[in-house]
C-alpha cells in the first residue's frame, strides 16, 4: 500500500493530493501539465513536497510533521524514466548491473541473465546505450530497475517516444513483470486507449488534483473525450501460439490461451508467440450465432461491463479471453445490449495486427 | 652550470606536480560551482579567477605577502623544514596558482554538460553521492577535465611572471621560461636559448593539440 498526503505549490499551480493506493497496476492519467511526474518525483524523493506524507507498506518516506525525509536510494523504490536515462557511458550490462543488491534478502532477488532473458535483451548485453532502439532501451532500463529490487516501480510515461506496436508489446511485457514478481508499479502516461487495458486500478488527475480513482470500468465514465482520449482506438491484445499453416487455403490458425483465431498466412514458425492487436472498432457484435458470413472467427462469449466513454461505448465481453468492443449508443438499444447477456463476436481476419 | 636538460627536467617536474596538486582541489572546485549555491560563491569564484588577468608579478608579490619568509605560513613551514619562497617548491606554488582559473573554467563547463537526470538515475539505483560522482559524473566529464588539465600543464610549464617573483631566478628555480630570459640577457645568449625556445614551442603546441582533440571528442560525444 502507498499512502499519499501531498502538497506542493508552485507559482501557477498547486498539487494536492490525498491517495492510498492497492498494490496494483496502477495508472496515473492526466492531461500534461496536470502535475503527473510531479506526484511521481515526489514519490521517488527527488522532489520534497511543501507538506504532506508519504509511506510505503507501513513505512515512512517522507512527513513534514515528523520532519522525516527518506533519502531517494533509501526508498526500495524504482524509477523507469521517460527518456530511459542509461549511463552513456556504460554497456548495457553494467548499466543494468549499476543499482544490483548484492545483500538485499528481497524475495525478488535476480541474476542478470536471468532479468536480461525475461526483458528479452540476452542478445544486447555487450551493446552500448546509443546502438539500441527506443524500445530496447526502454526494456534495459526496467531490466536495471527491477535488478536494484525494488518494493514499487514508478515509470514516467516509458513509451512517449517509441511507435504503437512497440508500445503494446512492451506493455504486455510489463504486465507479465507486475504478475511474476507482484511487483506494484504506479505508471503514468496520457495514453489511456493503450494503457488501459492493463491497468488494474486507474487514477485520473486533473489539474493537481485527484479526479477518480479506482478500476479502469469504474472510472472510465470520467474519462472526458479529448484531451485524455485521443481518436486512437482502444486496443485489444493477444498473445498466441501458432498451431498450424494452410497453405492451400491461405490461412494460420494460432492459439490464444482460450481461443483459436484463423489468420491470413503468417511468415512465423509452428510453434512461435505471435502478440496480436485487434481495434475495438473492428470486432462486429451479434445476438444470434450468425451464419453464411465471410468472416470465419466466430465466438459466443457474455458481456460483462458496459462503458460509456464520452459518446463512444465500450462493451467488454468474457469469451474465453476479455475483450472491449466499441460501438455507438445507437447499438445498444437496437440489441439490448445488457450486462451479462450472451453475445457473438465476429472478427474479420484481417483486423488482427501482429504486434510482434 | 646546468645543462638545458637539467632544466627541461625540473620544468617537466614543477608543471606535473603543480597540475598533480591541481587536479584534486580544481576538480572540487569546478564541481562545486556547477553543481551547488552557497553564500560567497561568486566572491570564491571571482577570487580564483583573478590569477587569469593579474599581471603573473603582482600574483607573485601576493603569494610573497601570505606565503613568504616572514609569514606565519611561512614560519610554519619552516619549522617543519619545508622552506616555501625561493625554492623550487615556490614555482610549483606560483604555477599552481596562475593555472586554476584555466582548470577551474573547464572542468565547471565539463561538469555543467552532464545532465543531472543521469545523477537522479543512479540515485534511484540506491547509489550514495560519492558513488554517483566517481561512477557518473566524473566519468562523464572526463574528456573535459583532461582537457582542463593539459592546458593547466601547458600554462605551468610557462609561468614566467610569478615564479620569478616568489621562488626567484636561482638555479634551484630556474624553468625554461627563467633560463630563457636568463640567457637572453647574457652576450650571445642567443644561441644557448635555441633549444629551450623549441622545447617550449613543441610542448606547448603539444597540449593544445591534445586539448583540441579532446574538445573534439566532447562535441562528437554530445551530437
Amino acid at each position: 500500500m502507498l499512502r499519499l498526503k501531498l502538497q506542493k505549490r508552485f507559482d501557477d499551480f498547486e498539487i494536492q493530493v490525498d491517495l492510498k493506493l492497492r498494490p496494483a497496476f496502477t495508472a496515473l492519467f492526466g492531461a500534461s501539465g496536470s502535475g503527473k511526474t510531479t506526484i511521481l518525483n515526489m514519490v521517488a524523493g527527488l522532489l520534497k513536497p511543501d507538506a504532506g506524507e508519504i509511506a510505503l507498506k507501513g513505512t515512512t518516506l517522507f512527513s513534514s510533521a515528523q520532519h522525516k525525509n527518506v533519502r531517494p536510494r533509501n526508498r526500495n523504490i524504482g524509477y523507469v524514466f521517460q527518456e530511459s536515462r542509461l549511463f552513456p557511458h556504460l554497456g548495457v550490462a553494467q548499466n543494468i548491473e549499476f543499482g544490483r543488491q548484492e545483500h538485499h534478502d528481497s524475495e525478488h532477488r535476480l541474476a542478470l541473465d536471468e532479468i536480461a532473458e525475461i526483458a528479452g535483451i540476452s542478445g544486447l548485453l555487450d551493446r552500448m546505450p546509443q546502438s539500441l532502439s527506443g524500445g530496447e532501451k526502454q526494456r534495459v532500463a526496467l531490466a536495471r530497475a527491477l535488478l536494484a529490487s525494488p518494493e514499487y516501480l514508478l515509470m514516467d510515461e516509458p513509451l512517449a517516444a517509441l511507435d504503437q506496436p512497440t508500445r503494446l508489446s512492451f506493455l504486455t511485457f510489463l504486465k507479465q513483470i507486475h504478475e511474476r514478481f507482484h511487483l506494484p508499479i504506479l505508471y503514468v502516461s496520457h495514453d489511456i486507449a493503450n494503457v488501459i487495458n492493463f491497468a488494474d486500478e486507474v487514477v485520473l488527475l486533473k489539474n493537481g488534483r485527484i479526479d477518480g480513482y479506482g478500476p479502469p470500468a469504474a472510472v472510465l465514465d470520467r474519462i472526458t473525450a479529448p484531451p485524455l482520449v485521443s481518436r486512437q482506438d482502444i486496443a485489444n491484445v493477444l498473445q498466441a501460439v501458432v498451431r498450424n499453416h494452410d497453405r492451400d487455403r491461405g490461412v494460420t490458425l494460432v492459439r490464444s490461451r482460450k481461443m483459436e483465431f484463423i489468420l491470413p498466412l503468417l511468415s512465423v514458425r509452428v510453434g512461435d508467440l505471435v502478440l496480436l492487436n485487434i481495434p475495438a472498432s473492428e470486432i462486429i457484435l451479434a445476438t444470434e450465432e450468425p451464419s453464411g458470413l465471410s468472416a470465419s472467427n466466430i465466438h459466443a462469449g457474455a458481456i460483462t461491463e458496459i462503458n460509456r466513454l464520452g459518446e463512444r461505448v465500450m462493451v467488454v465481453i468474457d469469451a474465453g479471453e476479455s475483450f472491449t468492443v466499441e460501438i455507438v449508443e445507437g447499438t445498444v438499444k437496437r440489441l439490448s445490449l445488457e450486462v451479462g447477456k450472451q453475445i457473438y463476436l465476429i472478427f474479420k481476419a484481417s483486423s488482427f495486427r501482429r504486434l510482434a | 652550470m646546468t645543462t638545458n636538460l637539467q632544466i627541461l627536467l625540473l620544468s617537466l617536474k614543477v608543471a606535473t606536480l603543480a597540475t598533480l596538486i591541481l587536479l584534486p582541489l580544481g576538480t572540487f572546485l569546478g564541481w562545486l560551482f556547477s553543481r551547488k549555491s552557497f553564500p560567497g560563491k561568486t566572491l570564491l569564484e571571482g577570487l580564483i579567477n583573478v590569477p587569469l588577468v593579474l599581471p603573473p608579478i603582482v600574483t607573485g608579490y601576493f603569494l610573497l605577502v601570505v606565503l613568504g619568509p616572514n609569514t606565519p605560513v611561512g614560519r610554519a613551514m619552516q619549522s617543519i623544514g619545508l622552506e616555501l619562497a625561493f625554492t623550487w617548491r615556490a614555482a610549483v606554488v606560483a604555477s599552481a596558482v596562475v593555472s586554476m582559473p584555466l582548470l577551474v573554467r573547464a572542468v565547471h563547463v565539463a561538469f555543467e554538460a552532464v545532465d543531472p537526470k543521469f545523477e537522479d538515475a543512479a540515485r534511484m539505483l540506491r547509489a550514495n553521492e560519492w558513488q554517483i560522482f566517481f561512477k557518473i559524473t566524473l566519468p562523464l566529464a572526463a574528456n573535459g577535465v583532461i582537457a582542463g588539465a593539459v592546458l593547466a600543464f601547458a600554462r605551468a610549464l610557462g609561468e614566467f611572471g610569478a615564479t620569478i617573483v616568489f621562488a626567484s631566478n636561482i638555479e634551484d628555480a630556474r624553468t625554461m621560461p627563467l633560463a630563457i630570459f636568463s640567457y637572453l640577457n647574457q652576450v650571445d645568449g642567443e644561441q644557448h636559448a635555441k633549444l629551450l625556445i623549441f622545447a617550449s614551442m613543441v610542448l606547448a603546441y603539444l597540449s593544445i593539440l591534445i586539448n583540441e582533440l579532446l574538445l573534439r571528442r566532447i562535441k562528437n560525444a554530445q551530437a
